[in-house]
């Protein structure tokens, strides 16, 4: 049975709206864009607003000194349109870089480096005749996409053997491409599936 | 080869978008309207999550973390309704924290789904006492690193409760003492958690990620740094399997399924007619020499 929730058929015809435009640019595609721009900022501001509430507001109505002082010194950054003391708003940008560099450097060098560097070698010397395999593979693969970016050589020159690992670099990397373009496929199929479900089985009841 | 079968060949390339879009709606719809139960393995990624969770200590706490964009709701729904029906049923506690504004309304759709809210109890658990929604928290990374030390540092939760007053906030501790931690994200937050929380306190994570993101962040399971994790809506129809129940994960998969069949199709044809193409030109060069 078809819908009688109106926030169904407000649902429903927003994503015909935003399928037109597989049609071609409409002004019903602009619509539902606007619309959804418009909610996501509405509510991300809202959130926003509600999480500042929580770790800054809150503390500070409590007297918690390191909050304030964090605060103050976000505060700066709306020096920006003042062209004598624009400098000042640096300040708050760069402890912003360095503590986001900080924990991204942290992360990358234990999760993506070491951790991942342990577990390659633990596999390539003790693991099953599979794990084994499968390592040296991907020993390979690494080993030889790195050679096909090593552009201190033209890659003319990059001839013989190492031309030879160059162009199997090539094939691992088409080979990776091949495995996330399928794994996107996968994801926006299951997005038109969504939209799909919402149009047939919510708002015209098929099913 | 005839010229004419050629251009049959080269006109293969040249179908018309729209005409494989109403291809696309049809293999898609159809599914849906008639479900064929097309079977599905389960992954070892996938029965691994739920052996976590089937692990999980009496009075464990459960830290479900996620900055997922809205649009991927779908992806990870399923998946992450199975989930906390799993989950909810151990005893446990449990923790929701967002690091994007979308992810706040995203686990709360999954949870009215199962008509988990904060008035009345869901198989016992009651909000406050053995769960908590602690909504969105700006700040990313850093709030993530923050909150693995002092979980106090949110001072409100979702729904305007000091956390003071929930019984559950004084069980969670630091990162090194959650039972399990799940990151139910795509994109960067994922990599960032395994730098922030499951190397530096060992703590036991699995992940609940889209089909897009899974090939990338795999080298994670592999290495023993998650210990398992969860592809888009076909995950979640492999732990709707493992939960015993069939939901909207099973008709995904069978959508999935037949679109998959049509891109092979799709491609197959493309690289015939670009064949096609090849043959053509170097007989006009033959025909001109």
């Amino acid at each position: 049975m078809i819908s009688t929730d109106p926030l169904t058929w407000y649902a429903a015809f927003l994503t015909l709206c935003v399928l037109s435009f597989l049609y071609r640019e409409n002004r019903f595609y602009r619509f539902a864009e606007y619309t959804y721009i418009g909610v996501a900022v509405g509510n991300g501001f809202v959130l926003t607003m509600n999480s500042l509430n929580s770790i800054s507001l809150i503390p500070i109505m409590k007297g918690a000194i390191d909050v304030i002082l964090i605060q103050i010194l976000a505060l700066l950054i709306l020096t920006q349109p003042f062209r004598k003391i624009y400098w000042v708003s640096r300040i708050p940008s760069a402890v912003q870089i360095g503590v986001g560099t900080g924990i991204a450097m942290y992360g990358a060098i234990g999760s993506d480096i070491i951790a991942l560097m342990q577990s390659v070698i633990k596999d390539g010397l003790i693991g099953t005749p599979y794990q084994t395999a499968m390592t040296y593979f991907s020993m390979i693969g690494s080993i030889s996409v790195l050679i096909y970016f090593f552009f201190t050589v033209k890659r003319e020159a990059l001839r013989g053997t190492i031309g030879v690992i160059a162009k199997i670099g090539r094939y691992f990397m088409m080979i990776a491409f091949g495995a996330v373009f399928a794994n996107i496929i996968l994801s926006r199929s299951t997005l038109f599936f969504s939209r799909m479900v919402l149009l047939l089985v919510d708002w015209l009841g098929i099913r | 080869m005839s010229v004419e079968k050629m251009s049959v060949l080269v006109r293969l390339g040249k179908i018309p978008s729209k005409w494989l879009y109403l291809v696309i709606v049809l293999v898609v719809a159809i599914p849906i309207i008639y479900p064929f139960g097309t079977p599905f393995a389960i992954t070892d990624a996938t029965l691994a999550v739920y052996n976590e969770v089937e692990k999980l200590p009496a009075g464990g706490v459960v830290v479900i973390a996620g900055s997922n964009a809205y649009g991927f709701l779908i992806e990870i729904k399923e998946c992450l309704q199975a989930f906390l029906m799993h989950v909810y049923s151990k005893d446990v506690k449990i923790v929701f924290i967002s690091f994007s504004a979308d992810d706040a309304m995203f686990t709360r759709v999954a949870r009215d789904f199962l008509g988990i809210s904060q008035d009345k109890p869901y198989k016992g658990k009651v909000y406050g006492i053995d769960w908590v929604d602690l909504g969105y928290i700006t700040g990313g990374s850093a709030s993530l690193a923050y909150f693995c030390k002092n979980a106090f540092f949110v001072t409100v939760d979702a729904y305007g409760n000091p956390t003071q007053n929930l019984p559950v906030m004084k069980e969670i501790g630091k990162a090194d003492t959650w039972a399990l931690y799940v990151e139910a994200s795509a994109g960067t937050m994922v990599v960032t958690s395994m730098g922030v929380v499951s190397i530096p306190y060992k703590t036991t994570t699995v992940i609940l990620n889209t089909a897009g993101w899974y090939p990338t962040h795999l080298p994670y399971v592999t290495a023993g740094i998650a210990k398992g994790m969860t592809m888009g809506i076909l995950g979640g129809a492999e732990y709707e399997k493992l939960m015993g129940f069939v939901g909207l994960g099973h008709s995904g998969a069978d959508v999935l399924n037949f679109t998959h069949l049509l891109t092979l199709v799709l491609v197959a044809l493309a690289n015939i007619s670009y064949l096609g193409q090849y043959i053509e030109k170097r007989k006009l060069k033959e025909v001109k020499e």
